[in-house]
């Protein structure tokens, strides 16, 4: 197997945390602001926190998307993440597949993680707007004038995300003996 | 962190729903999201929500739960769809009627979703994902990660709890991000610490007990399409029937 049981489980693990926090912080979001986009801007931080902190403690390719591929199954059927169904598997995979290219580009260093966070970051507007266009919900088209400026506060929020990620990581969770066991 | 929010979690009860093959589970779960995204009217959305309604009532779940675990969809999802289709559609009652109406399909969805997670363990998830052909690997991690999520819920909890009971402040506000990070740190280390170590035990016991020691994979025989399947298909079907004559 290419992932061992811990790997599997600290996985699961991760998907569902992002699955967690991006639904109920996203709903305290909303209720906070009451503008739906809010919700998905604090969202692309935690998620991009949570991937970063997940990938550094497995050290392999497809880490983000196996993660990011659960969260969206999870989150099927929620309000989470834009796209409507099983089409969060989609664009939350390819989300991940982004930035796991990144990662792995630029030998899994922290620089590596910021251009994956910018990079899949950034991306998901766009990849969540075409999905929405293929899906034909209504109204959509109206968002086209949105999408340079969304994607650019994506691609900013991601970057600091993986960037606080990999800071969270390195120095609060490197050295504790768990995490070790979790790498061997 | 919502207290008592149930999202995901198995409420064992001795009820017909729940002893039923997680497959039928399954396909009604899939039924029911289709039926909600092919129709807009009214009346068939109705239709879904009863027989949504009916079997929970069936399964003898705690409605107080299912309340507690939906009331925040039911307040801020009308709310915030209203906002997004009237600046989508333009200042128009059609705006607040498709809001309203796109709002309550999605709630479909969770409550459905709820009512299946409420009803079928862990173990029988994955029995039954499996025999459905999704792999096995992603099928045990979807299983874990469904038992992780009350989990998660739960410890968040008790940390925030316990920082609070040390006269510890959160503060939450959009205008500073910064501050708003810096004062959930506190509960950000905790929880991931005792995620992690609970992670690597559930590992190690995952291992203890053989996981991929074999190629071959076995599985107890568990699952059971008997009569009560027969009958619990033939309602459904008839409820989509029904369901898309009112299309």
């Amino acid at each position: 197997m290419y992932f061992k049981t811990k790997e599997l489980v600290t996985m699961a693990l991760f998907g569902a945390m992002i699955f967690t926090l991006v639904f109920v912080l996203g709903a305290v979001v909303l209720s906070v602001t009451g503008i739906p986009m809010s919700a998905g801007i604090t969202n692309v931080f935690i998620t991009v926190v949570v991937i970063t902190i997940g990938a550094k403690i497995i050290n392999k390719f497809g880490v983000a998307t196996v993660m990011t591929a659960i969260a969206g199954t999870l989150s099927i059927p929620t309000i989470s993440f834009g796209t409507p169904g099983i089409y969060k598997i989609i664009t939350l995979g390819l989300v991940g597949l982004i930035i796991d290219l990144a990662i792995s580009l630029l030998k899994r260093s922290n620089k590596g993680f910021i251009l994956g966070g910018l990079l899949g970051s950034g991306l998901t507007v766009p990849i969540t707007f075409a999905a929405m266009i293929l899906l034909g919900l209504p109204g959509v088209d109206k968002m086209k004038p949105f999408i340079l400026m969304f994607s650019l506060i994506y691609a900013v929020l991601g970057a600091m995300g993986a960037w606080f990620g990999a800071w969270l990581f390195e120095k609060k969770l490197k050295n504790k003996a768990f995490v070790k066991n979790l790498q061997g | 962190m919502p207290q008592h929010m149930k999202f995901y979690e198995y409420i064992y009860r001795d009820s017909f729903i729940h002893r039923l093959d997680p497959r039928v589970k399954l396909v009604w779960l899939f039924v029911f999201s289709s039926a909600v995204f092919l129709t807009s009217r009214p009346g068939a959305i109705t239709a879904i929500f009863l027989s949504c309604f009916a079997v929970s009532f069936l399964a003898k779940l705690p409605q107080r739960q299912i309340w507690e675990s939906i009331k925040i969809f039911v307040i801020l999802m009308p709310l915030s769809y209203v906002v997004l289709y009237l600046f989508l559609i333009g200042i128009k009652w059609e705006a607040v009627f498709e809001a309203l109406i796109f709002s309550e399909k999605f709630l479909l969805l969770i409550l459905a979703s709820i009512i299946f997670t409420m009803t079928t363990s862990a173990r029988d998830m994955l029995l039954s994902l499996v025999k459905i052909k999704v792999p096995y690997t992603f099928a045990f991690m979807l299983t874990i990660a469904i038992r992780f999520i009350p989990l998660i819920f739960k410890e968040t909890n008790n940390v925030i709890n316990a920082q609070r009971a040390r006269a510890h402040e959160f503060t939450f506000s959009i205008l500073h991000p910064v501050t708003t990070v810096k004062s959930f740190i506190p509960v950000i280390i905790p929880v991931f610490t005792l995620l992690l170590k609970r992670a690597y035990e559930l590992s190690l016991s995952i291992d203890a007990r053989g996981f991929g020691s074999q190629k071959k994979i076995t599985y107890p025989d568990r699952l059971n399409f008997g009569v009560d399947e027969i009958i619990a298909s033939l309602v459904m079907t008839t409820f989509l029937l029904f369901v898309l004559k009112l299309l």
